[in-house]
């Protein structure tokens, strides 16, 4: 699947109540944008350099700006962080609500156009150290 | 000592008389025709006190009296007393009152929800906490709730707030169209079957427009209304909301001071001391207000010209009032009013001009006959009529002759006769003159009468118009002295018509001014009459006012005695609270006192920091204030007297920090035992805390999709959901493989993430760490594997040891925890189910071994 089409089964959840999903939708729609986001910085790679795709996504992200421009490179940033502090469930906080979500939904389809307008197939990516992380 | 409590509330804005709702509550105006058992049972303690008190038996009659009402006390303070024994009728013990529990609550299209969403409940005493975000419209289940048991709810009855919560109230998907209906099961003891309280809101309806009805089965439905539990629910309030709390430690003194007061059951002794204060001000009002009017009387009386005013004024001038000297006065029925006043002049009389007129003719008629009588005066005439009798007689006797006076006439027939008709003709002058003389001087006399002296009231006056007049009545009555007939009628007719003018102007002056003193005098007369009707019945109404003034000290004294009685157990209960809820607090609280009466009423609580007393509230935090109000009001809401055994809280962990979300939920837990506490938060950490202390709550999630979709469902614990939610997903068929093939990793590392923070905490927290310090552990635990190092290991950066750690359980503990890493990040594919399966075994596994 990809980004496109992630962000659209994602806006299905969001939008519908899709059997099997009462209760866990809110949850599942947190780690499906992420997944989003992923798969489109993944493909950001595959058109760009391969390589990198295999290193964490943490440094994936500091490279990001160097190849998209910082004001798409920070948002997708931003937005992953934000998304993987609510899907890790570390503070106390409960499932996010519908407007929290619908506004991440749309945060996350605007970075998907920023990094897919960005980065058209043959993209060369200025060279830059990367320091995988200990997996 | 230090009341700070009591300090700092009296800040706010000075309450209002009104603020007393006790002072209208519970007592009908009808009251003493029939008592209903609570006020009877009030009315045998007050009875039993009453005469163990001794008291004077007028002031045992008001008080009774006044316990009865407003007609009574009437009655009373006027001498007619019909005091009544209490009636051997006991009212129902608490242990006899069924307990009420909540079912569920059904709520369509209002606030957050939309379409018809549930909340099932376990009635009975236990502990259900209900979760959800802000928003998710757990809130609403509360509100809605509150709104149709009690037709209020706090925030809509809140002067600031309100109008903008009553403007939301519909929901807005739910269209306008569409009815709202919110409904309450509740089970009550005894009752076989759910009662329910409803109440429904056509489309178009304002939020007012609703009414609340009660349906019991094979029962016809009636208004909530009509029944006691709105009343009760007041008194109890078992919905507390973190708002409302807080308003009540913040508020006025007077309304925490009226929310303790009413669970002491002593409204009805509050509500007879107003009724003895209203009648003692209306006493004291009246007195006041005939001594006020006295001081106003007396200036008017002595600027009142009417002599009348100033004789009450005497009268009513010294340190006790002559009220009967005035009385007899201000009616007419005292001495008449000294003579020389001008208002005298009003009696006086005067001949008329006719009559005058006609003495002045006679006057001049009886002159002008006598003036022709001149020249023949009648004593000769009388004499010659002798002296020819004489000669008549000497005839008879000697016969005809020579005449013996003149001897040269002859005395015979024809002298005798000519002699007879002169006698006649000298008779009749003779009896003329004196007629005429006769008529004359009674002229005169006549004349004479008319000219009366000048009357007292004349003499004394001052006045410029009472010198004329007594100038014309000089000249008037000078005229008795003449004596010449027409004279004294040329004198009559100059006289009288000045005179006649001088005195009827100085009548009509006097008339008057006899006006203008009644004018002022009259009102003034009846005012004076008026006070002395009111001076007499406060007289009369002394006894009373003291029968008044003893009955409400000894009430005062009564009711403070029970109320410090009454307040005993409620008061060790908030202590309790507070001793479980203060956790790592400095704050100590002291015991809790209802202060004052009337405006002055407040709740004093002595507050001890770190051991030095007469620290303010300001130094508490939030959450401390706010523990302070559940420790103040949770008793209230447990009251045995209430048949409400349910507890709906909205919200109470805000701004606690961790010590005290375990200490609440123990408190809760407590409470649990004998009630049914429903808890709505949009905080983890309570659920938290009862999972860990085991405290075997119940937990509901409300989440709240696109368009007001609200669910409500069961959350065993976080990790038990997460699988459920693991395996629901790999039975849907709604959801395309790799969709599923993403998410189903996705839960499962979910599962074990909420694991391995449990076991960090359980474990960590049992050693005696503090909440803050495990959190912060946790927080810094950012990956799955950092938290399963810092479960398994002890140590957040060991993270390499995690896997050799979990294949020690076995390989596929290993594996598992690896598959679901990587599935998580969208790198797996296959059949999800044995995933989810291992997932639940290794969950168990590390539990077992923890």
């Amino acid at each position: 699947m990809n980004a496109e089409q992630i962000l659209a089964e994602t806006d299905r959840l969001l939008r519908d109540e899709v059997r099997g999903t009462r209760g866990l939708w809110p949850r599942a729609c947190v780690w499906m944008l992420r997944l989003a986001l992923e798969t489109a910085l993944a493909e950001v790679w595959a058109r760009t350099r391969p390589e990198i795709a295999r290193v964490p996504t943490r440094a994936q992200l500091l490279v990001l700006p160097t190849v998209v421009g910082d004001e798409v490179g920070q948002r997708v940033n931003h937005l992953w962080v934000t998304l993987s502090s609510v899907g890790h469930h570390h503070s106390y906080e409960l499932a996010p609500t519908a407007a929290e979500l619908r506004g991440w939904h749309n945060d996350v389809s605007s970075a998907v156009a920023g990094l897919s307008s960005r980065t058209p197939r043959g993209t060369q990516l200025a060279r830059a150290t990367i320091v995988p992380e200990d997996a | 000592m230090a009341d700070a409590l009591s300090e700092a509330m009296t800040e706010g804005p000075a309450p209002t008389e009104a603020a007393d709702p006790a002072a209208g509550a519970g007592v009908g105006a009808t009251a003493g025709d029939a008592m209903d058992a609570p006020r009877l049972a009030m009315y045998e303690l007050l009875f039993d006190r009453v005469c163990a008190a001794d008291l004077p038996d007028d002031v045992a009659d008001v008080l009774l009296a006044a316990y009865e009402g407003d007609r009574q006390l009437a009655e009373a303070l006027h001498g007619a007393v019909t005091t009544r024994a209490p009636s051997a009728r006991r009212p129902a013990g608490p242990g006899e009152i069924a307990g009420i529990y909540l079912r569920s609550v059904v709520v369509e299209g209002f606030r957050g929800i939309g379409r018809e969403t549930v909340l099932p409940l376990r009635p009975g005493p236990g502990l259900t906490l209900v979760m959800g975000r802000n928003g998710s419209g757990k809130s609403s289940f509360a509100e809605a709730a509150e709104l149709v048991m009690t037709g209020d709810s706090f925030r809509w009855a809140d002067r600031d707030g309100g109008a903008v919560w009553r403007g939301g109230w519909r929901n807005f998907h739910a269209g306008q169209d569409t009815e709202t209906h919110i409904e309450v099961d509740l089970t009550v003891e005894g009752e076989h079957r759910p009662v329910t309280v409803e109440r429904r809101w056509p489309a178009g309806d304002a939020l007012e427009d609703g009414t609340s009805t009660v349906q019991r089965a094979g029962a016809r439905r009636e208004l909530l209304a009509d029944q006691d539990w709105p009343a009760i629910l007041a008194t109890y309030r078992p919905f507390l909301s973190y708002a409302e709390l807080g308003k009540l430690v913040h508020g006025r003194p007077s309304e925490m001071y009226d929310a303790l007061h009413a669970i002491l059951g002593l409204e009805q002794l509050v509500a007879t001391e107003a009724r003895l204060t209203t009648a003692r001000k209306d006493l004291d009002a009246r007195a006041k207000a005939v001594k006020q009017d006295l001081g106003r009387l007396r200036e008017d009386l002595a600027s009142c010209s009417d002599e009348r005013a100033a004789r009450v004024a005497a009268a009513l001038g010294g340190r006790r009032p002559d009220l009967d000297t005035a009385e007899s006065i201000t009616t007419g029925t005292a001495d008449p009013e000294p003579a020389g006043t001008l208002t005298d002049l009003t009696t006086i009389t005067l001949p008329t001009a006719d009559a005058v007129d006609a003495q002045v003719h006679d006057l001049r008629e009886a002159a002008a006959a006598a003036r022709q009588l001149a020249g023949t005066p009648p004593e000769e005439a009388s004499r010659l009529a002798d002296l020819l009798r004489r000669a008549l007689e000497h005839h008879e006797a000697h016969g005809d002759g020579p005449c013996p006076v003149c001897g040269a006439g002859r005395l015979d027939q024809a002298w005798q006769a000519a002699t007879r008709a002169e006698i006649d003709r000298q008779e009749q002058i003779a009896a003329a003159a004196v007629t005429t003389r006769t008529r004359l001087r009674d002229a005169r006399d006549a004349a004479r009468a008319l000219l009366t002296a000048a009357p007292d009231a004349l003499t004394v006056l001052t006045e410029p118009e009472a010198d004329a007049a007594r100038d014309h009545w000089r000249a008037w009555s000078e005229l008795r002295t003449t004596t010449d007939p027409d004279a004294l009628a040329d004198g009559l007719t100059a006289t009288h018509p000045p005179l006649v003018e001088a005195v009827t102007a100085l009548v009509a002056r006097a008339a008057r001014e006899r006006e203008m003193l009644d004018a002022s005098w009259k009102p003034l007369a009846g005012r004076v009459a008026g006070w002395i009707g009111r001076a007499r019945s406060v007289t009369a109404d002394g006894p009373a006012l003291a029968a008044v003034k003893a009955a409400l000290t000894w009430l005062r004294a009564t009711t403070q005695a029970l109320r410090e009685e009454r307040l005993a157990p409620f008061a060790e209960q908030s202590a309790d609270i507070w001793a479980q809820l203060r956790q790592e607090s400095s704050v100590d609280l002291g015991p809790i006192r209802l202060e004052g009466t009337a405006t002055r009423r407040r709740v004093a609580v002595d507050v001890t920091v770190d051991g030095v007393e007469g620290a303010a509230l300001g130094v508490m935090s939030q959450g401390e204030l706010h523990a302070l109000g559940l420790a103040l009001f949770l008793p209230r809401a447990m009251a045995a007297t209430s048949p409400f055994r349910f507890l709906v809280i909205d919200d109470p962990v805000q701004a606690m920090d961790p010590a005290k979300v375990d200490g609440l939920a123990r408190v809760l837990a407590t409470v649990a035992a004998s009630h049914q506490v429903i808890v709505f938060t949009h905080d983890d950490r309570l659920a938290e805390a009862a999972r860990r202390l085991e405290l075997g709550a119940e937990v509901l999630e409300v989440v709240r999709r696109e368009r007001s979709v609200v669910e409500v469902r069961q959350v065993r614990d976080p990790v038990a959901s997460c699988l459920d939610d693991a395996r629901a997903l790999t039975l849907t068929a709604d959801l395309p493989p790799d969709v599923l093939t993403m998410l189903v990793p996705a839960f499962c590392r979910h599962a074990l993430e909420q694991v391995f923070v449990e076991l960090t905490r359980n474990r960590r927290l049992a050693a005696g760490a503090r909440h803050v310090d495990v959190d912060e552990a946790l927080w810094a635990a950012r990956s799955t594997n950092q938290k399963a190092a810092l479960a398994l290991l002890d140590d957040v950066n060991r993270g390499q040891d995690v896997l050799p750690r979990l294949n020690r359980i076995g390989r596929w503990a290993g594996d598992t925890f690896q598959a679901v890493r990587a599935g998580a990040h969208g790198q797996s594919a296959g059949d999800m189910k044995p995933l989810v399966r291992d997932t639940g075994r290794l969950v168990e596994q590390l539990r077992r071994t923890a």
